[in-house]
Formats: C-alpha cells, structure tokens, sequence
C-alpha cells in the first residue's frame, strides 16, 4: 500500500501485524515483494534449524534477511535496518487522528546515498488490526 | 490518518538518475527454452530437452541459486515466462525507470558439447534477439557463438556482425580451455576483422570450477565465478593472444572488478622472475590499457567503504561499464549500487561514456 | 636493540631419491628397486628452471649452505623450512603416507636437529586418516610448527572429507599451512589446463581463494575456532577483493551455509596468515594501501622464499621504506603470536623485547 507517498508492506503473521517499508536498505529493491520465510540457524555445518515461520522477509533482489518484528537486518542488526510502522487494531470510532508527517529530513537522508560507507537505515512502522480496520501509525 | 491505497514504490519516487546510462548486462530470453525451437531447423527442434548434453552438466543443477533462475522475485513475469522474456516489464523495472539510454543484451550459452547442435543454437540466440532489438532501440546484442568450436564461431561472427546493433560477441566465463589456447583464435581473428569486442560473461561449464575440485556451495560457485575470469584473463595475456591480434578487444562481465588490479601485479613479477616459458612484445600489465574493459557488478563493497573511489582509481576510471544484470537476484540498480559517492565525472565515465566509446554507441 | 627475523618459508627440497631412501621402510624401497620407481616427480617448481632459483643461490643445498647464504647473512632467527615434497603425487595411499612419513623423517635428521635455529612443516599424504596418523605420530615433536598442504588438494579443503585433518591440527595447535603446488589430477585452474608454466603459477592464487572460500562456507572455522590457517607463498595482494566478495555473497546467501555467524572477512582475519613472498604489490604504496584494505597489520609474516628468486642479490627482501611499526610486526611479532614464542624457541628474546619495549 502507498501511504504519504511511500511504499508500505502490511503482513499478517498468525494473527499478529507487522508493517515495513516496502524499499530494502541496501539498494532500494521492492522489499516487501520479497517472500516470508522462517529463520535459520545452525550449530555447526550440516545442521539445519527452523524457528519463526514467516517472521523473516528476504528483499527479493540480494537476499538479504529482515526481522518483520524488529526491522533489523539478521546480519547487522545494529547497522542494517529496514524502517516499521505501528499497526493496531481499533474499533472505526476510535482510530487514531492523523499523525504528523515524518521529518522530510529523515526521507531525504535515506535518499542520497552515503558520504561515507553505508547508513542502512530503513523504516519500519507498528501495525495493529481491529476488526476490518487496520491502522496504520506513521509517527 | 492518510487514505491507503494499493500501489508499491511508484517509478519516480526512485532518484532518477540525470545520466543517460549504458547497461552493459542485461539478460533477454525468450519465454522458454523451447521457444528458441522456432529459429532452428526441423531436425534440432526438440533436442534441448531429449538428447543435448552439456559438459560436466550444468552447475545450475548442481548448486541451488538464491532465486529461481537466479532472478529477481520481482522480475519474473506473472504468466511463469522466463525471466527477462516479458519486454513490459523490462522497460518498466529497467530501462524506463532509469535513464537507460542502451542496455547490452547478453545471452550465454554453454551446452556446447555437441558442435553442430551448438551452432544451431548460438544462430537461434542470435535470429531471436533481432525481435527484441526490433521492438526496443534501447537495446543493442552480444553475438552469441559455439565458442568451442573456433571456425564455426567465426562463421557466426561473420554472418551476424552484418547488423550493427550487435555491439560484441558472447563467450562464457568457464570453457575447456582457457581462452587464450589456439583453438579459440579463429574467434578473435572474426572479431578484429569486425571491430567486435570479445565478451567473457559470468557462466560456462566444462572443468571443476577450482584448481582444486568442486565446490559445495552456490556461496563457492557464485564467488568463485571473478577467479575463472582471473584465469582467463591471464591465459589470454601469456599465450599472446594480444600481440598475434593487436586490436582485439576484451570484456570481461559479470566478475566485479577489485581483483583485476593485483592480478596484473602477479602477472607482471612472474613474468620477470620466470624466463623461458613465453616471449611477450610488453610486460602483462601494459596490455591492460589498451586491451581490457570490465563491467561494474557484482559491485565491490569494500569493508571500508571510503577506500572506493581508490580503488577506482588504481584500475582506471575508463577501464569500467556500468551493467544491472536485469534480471537476476544479484542485480545492480543504476542509483544505488555504488558503496561510496565518486567524483562525476569518473561517474558519468563508468555510467556510460566508456560503454559508448568501446561499443561506438551513438555514433551514425 | 635485540632483533628478530622469522623467516616463515624456506625450500630445502629433497634432492634425490637415493637422500629419502634410508627413511623409507623395505617394501617401499624393495617395490620401488623391482619398478625402478624413483617416487613422485611432480614439478611444482619444475628442475631445470633456473630462474625459478636465485643464480646466486645453491638448489639442493646443506644446511651449511644454507647458513652461509641465509640465517647468518639475513640475520634470521628461526627459519620454518619446506621440503615441499609431492608426496601427495602418489595416487597409492599407503606409498603415500610412506613417502611422507619418510620426507618428514628426512627433514627432522638432516636438517631440524642440525640448527637450533631451524624448525619444520610437516608434509602429510593426500589420504585424510592417515595425514591424521602422521599428524599425531608426530605431535610431540615440537620443531615441527604446522601441517603443510599443498593448496591444490583433490578437492576443495574445507570439505567435510578433510574435517578429521583439520581437528587433529587443532587439537595438536598446529596451524595448516597451504602452500604453493599440488599434486591433485586435474586442471590446476578452473578453466582448463594452461599451456604454460606461468599460467599455472599465477593461477595458484586463485587457487587459494577458491581454498579460502571452501574452508570458511565449510564450516572449518566454525567447528575447530583454534584453527589458523597459513597461506604460504601464493601471495597476498589478491585478498581484499577476495574477502569483500565473500562479505557480499554471505549477506544474500547466509541461509546456505548458516554455521556462518558473522562475516566470512571477520573470520579471515582472525584466523589466517600470510607470507610475505611474493610480494606482487610494486612499489611500497601499493604494498601498504593492500594492508590497509586488509584490515589488519596481523596477517603478513615475513619470509625469503629461499632460494627462489624473489628479490635481486642486494635487495632487501622487504622494502626498507615500509612503515617500521608494520615491518616489526611482519618481521617477527605475527609469526610469534602465530606459532608460539615456545615452539619457535624465542621465548627468552621475546620476552628480553618486552623488557627492551616497556
């Protein structure tokens, strides 16, 4: 979904929210186009291990693994994140008023591209659901 | 709160790039291999899936790529056609939605055991593509050849390189030999006879892809695709190829581009200290300059970002072509593959003009 | 000022048959009499090239030649020396592990034991269970300071084939040295068979990072973490690029190979080495800018490369204008903090350098 101009990917992961920029940190691809997976982990070589089904989103281009709960990107998280949202869930009456519009200086800094290496930080927005009304916080 | 409509990421909310770009890696395919059948004779119709064989097999059975087809999720048309087939969305996620002035289709082929069957193909590949160069000015062709088979490659030179818009010709990364051997000289005569550059790309079967066996992973397969260029490229310099064929032009694609440079240092010490084995007209790292291009991606990403524009600098800012490699996963986009900001001019240099000099692009 | 210069890779190859004889056990030499088999003559260093060797240098030397043209003049203080035998070349397993037990007993006697200031890599044969056999045959001798390889293995080394290999070195606390050659069948590139000499030796480095990029998705580094990892004599201005590709491929690609837990350039500075010859940098500039994209002033060790031709008679074998706090370190501190000041036999210089520093 397109909210204030931007890219919005809203996933319903059984029954709980999350919300993403729909543009990967690393160069710009349609992030939420990307399939959600489970995370892997391994002890040692040939082990294999399977936890949080579809709680990782991969950019569909480079791979690249994204914690739909945390935005964080598995292998930097500290460095690499992709922008979330609030998403609640309220009844129509009580949806929240409009917030105001995200600092135009944040958008234009994820734009340019960096100086000095990399900044890949991305937006991730909360989401939460109410009957038929997804809410959506862009503050 | 803001009314939610449908929609992803619209074209212009990308930061358009003002340069007019040249793509020197993008990879066009009919909609499946069958299709392909349609430009053959009768009696090859049908053999890719009953008979052909490859050497070795190919590796794209052998090492699960990080996508299907090793493409974009995004890229892949909805009807099941291949990637890259669709022309819609190629002008939609590629050409249009940045400034592409050209971009340089690459075909590679690599079942190449069968010569006469070969042959057929490399034809077919090349009669399709017309289609495309027909529907799309944007884009321009890479002769695709039989390349183990030297005077049958020639032969397809000679016959495709008529139609100008094929700017070069294709050969993969992995062959049987290394490129420089004797049995690949009937390739590169076709090509000066021409003015074609001979294009290395990413790809190719026919030896354990290390001087050590075969890897287990794509991760090995994958990375390990810059060092059989590395090889090639050294083949190439110490069989002398460039002295017998001194306009001969050479691309490697596909490999990144940090390697080249130490990889010309060993040439060099080695040909000093080891005497005897060839006689050179200069030392390996002179004929560089005149005889080596590579395109840009898989863009490096040194560690330390701010070492870039050095390394740029080091192998030459001529010596560099821009190229997506739409539409597979590890794909480029024109705005933001490069890690650091470079100076303009060396940008506009690597995001077209170097392409255009080498390819003559633009020019009636 | 006390000095010290550890030379971590020196040739003492085995001159003849008739020199490995007396080593190797009677069914050996009695096949080999009947066969006229005179063991494996594969040309890492083909014979016969004299360039290959300094023309002021001996091939085939003693180790009083050797002091005379190197430890005294060089001022070394603890050569690691390489006989590099093929013993590898032997497709036979059990000739194999003859042939390398002999070439190690060779080096222990006519060389270790004649010069304190020598110490030894020990060659093992291609079959892995035995190179673990002659591995731990050979624990407690500490004169020899790693297991050496040659980097042209049949398959790639960090394949799980070679896992036992890796954890004896490990348990042992011998580095794996991979050096230059190779007996393996097969094209020593991956692109075909080169006609030429030269292509194959430039070739052998990327012979080495493909080597790299086996070990680390192959879990080596993950299941053995004391593992140290030497590449010997296939130079080292090749491996940025090398380490920021590998960086790149396992950011997409981590769900293949999920024992790795961190970036594969972490892992390669924190566990391997290199020698110093060839140096393929040019001029000094490039040699310190290529340490710089290495991120680390650790991973060099000095070394001659004796007596191959690796710097003219009168040449420093490093440039004298490479910043001194990095030749220090290249000259001798990441060797000792490789090999150990006990097993190089440098434990009382080191600590009278402490003393001289502090």
């Amino acid at each position: 979904m397109t909210v204030e101009g931007r890219s919005i990917g809203v996933f319903n992961v059984d029954g709980e929210y999350f919300a993403v920029r729909n543009r990967c940190p690393h160069e710009g691809g349609p992030l939420c186009a990307g399939p959600t997976t489970m995370h892997v982990v391994s002890e040692r070589p040939g082990h294999y291990e399977w936890t949080r089904a579809g709680e990782i989103l991969r950019c569909p281009w480079h791979g690249w693994e994204f914690d739909l709960r945390t935005g964080e990107c598995w292998f930097d998280p500290t460095g690499v994140r992709v922008r979330r949202y609030e998403v609640g869930v309220s009844p129509g009456s009580a949806i929240a008023p409009p917030q105001p519009p995200v600092n135009a200086g944040d958008v234009r800094a994820e734009d340019e591209p960096a100086q000095d290496g990399r900044s890949y930080v991305a937006e991730t927005y909360t989401v939460s659901v109410d009957e038929e009304y997804v809410v959506l916080e862009m503050g | 709160m803001s009314v939610i409509t449908p929609g992803r990421e619209a074209p212009s909310a990308r930061r358009k790039e003002q340069l007019a770009i040249v793509d020197c890696d993008v990879h066009t395919f009919p909609p499946t291999m069958g299709a392909l059948d349609a430009y053959m004779p009768q009696r090859w119709r049908g053999y890719a899936s009953t008979l052909a064989r490859g050497y070795s097999g190919s590796t794209l059975g052998k090492y699960p790529r990080v996508a299907w087809i090793g493409s974009r999720h995004d890229a892949r048309p909805a009807d099941g056609s291949l990637p890259g087939s669709d022309l819609g969305m190629i002008r939609e996620q590629l050409l249009d939605m940045w400034n592409i002035e050209y971009a340089v289709m690459t075909p590679v082929y690599a079942m190449q055991t069968n010569f006469d069957y070969a042959a057929v193909v490399a034809r077919a590949f090349n009669d399709w593509q017309l289609e495309f160069l027909d529907a799309e000015p944007r884009l321009r062709g890479s002769i695709t050849i039989s390349y183990e088979d030297g005077p049958a490659a020639a032969a397809e030179i000679r016959r495709a390189a008529a139609d100008k818009r094929f700017v070069q010709v294709l050969a993969a990364a992995r062959t049987l030999e290394p490129l420089g051997r004797r049995k690949y000289w009937p390739i590169y005569e076709a090509c000066v006879e021409h003015g074609l550059p001979i294009a290395f790309h990413y790809g190719g079967q026919g030896n354990p892809t290390t001087g050590a066996g075969w890897p287990y992973y794509y991760f090995e397969d994958h990375g390990g695709m810059s060092m059989s260029l590395a090889t090639q490229a050294t083949s190439f310099v110490f069989e002398g190829v460039l002295d017998r064929f001194p306009t001969l032009k050479v691309v490697l694609v596909e490999g990144g581009f940090a390697w080249i440079k130490p990889l010309f240092w060993r040439m060099d010490k080695a040909y000093d200290t080891i005497r005897g084995d060839v006689q050179l007209q200069r030392k390996p790292s002179e004929y560089f300059r005149d005889h080596f291009w590579l395109t840009t991606q898989p863009m490096e990403e040194p560690t330390n970002a701010k070492q870039f524009p050095e390394i740029i600098a080091d192998i030459g800012a001529d010596k560099l072509m821009f190229a997506s490699d739409y539409p597979h996963w590890d794909f480029d986009a024109p705005d933001m593959a490069f890690p650091a900001r470079i100076d303009d001019a060396v940008k506009r240099r690597i995001m077209g003009d170097n392409a255009r000099a080498l390819y003559g692009l633009g020019v009636a | 000022m006390t000095h010290m210069l550890i030379d971590t890779d020196v040739h003492v190859p085995i001159p003849s048959f008739e020199a490995l004889r007396p080593y190797l056990p009677g069914h050996v030499t009695d096949y080999c009499a009947f066969t006229g088999y005179l063991g494996p003559d594969d040309a890492w260093y083909p014979r016969g090239a004299a360039s290959l060797t300094r023309a002021d240098w001996t091939d085939n030397g003693g180790v009083e030649d050797l002091r005379r043209e190197l430890l005294d003049p060089f001022d070394i203080t603890v050569a690691i020396l390489n006989c590099a035998y093929p013993a590898d070349g032997v497709m036979n397993p059990d000739f194999s592990a003859a042939f390398a037990r002999a070439a190690n007993d060779w080096l222990a006697e006519e060389w270790l034991s004649r010069d304190p200031r020598l110490r030894g890599s020990l060659i093992v044969p291609n079959d892995v269970d035995f190179a673990v056999a002659e591995i731990e045959h050979r624990a407690g001798d500490e004169r020899f300071v790693q297991v050496i390889v040659p980097v042209r293995t049949q398959m790639p080394i960090g394949r799980r084939t070679y896992h036992p290999l890796w954890r004896a070195a490990a348990e042992h606390g011998l580095p794996v040295a991979l050096c230059f050659g190779g007996s393996a069948p097969g094209p020593p590139t991956g692109t075909g068979f080169p006609s030429l000499y030269l292509e194959e030796y430039v070739g052998m480095a990327e012979v080495c990072q493909t080597q790299l990029m086996s070990i680390i998705s192959g879990g080596v580094l993950d299941l053995y973490p004391s593992t140290r990892i030497v590449c010997v004599e296939c130079g080292w201005a090749w491996l940025p690029p090398v380490t920021w590709r590998m960086d790149k491929e396992w950011k997409g690609m981590r769900r293949e190979i999920p024992w790795v837990d961190r970036l594969p350039s972490d892992y390669v500075r924190q566990h391997v080495r290199l020698t110093l010859q060839p140096i393929d940098a040019p001029t000094t500039d490039d040699f310190v800018k290529t340490i710089a994209q290495m991120g680390s002033d650790d991973m060099v060790l000095f070394s001659t490369d004796y007596p191959h031709a690796r710097f003219r008679a009168g040449e420093p074998p490093m440039p004298a204008d490479v910043p001194e706090a990095l030749a220090t370190k290249i000259r001798a501190t990441n060797a000792i903090a490789l090999y150990g000041a006990s097993r190089l036999g440098v434990r009382e210089l080191t600590a009278t350098l402490e003393q001289e520093a502090s």
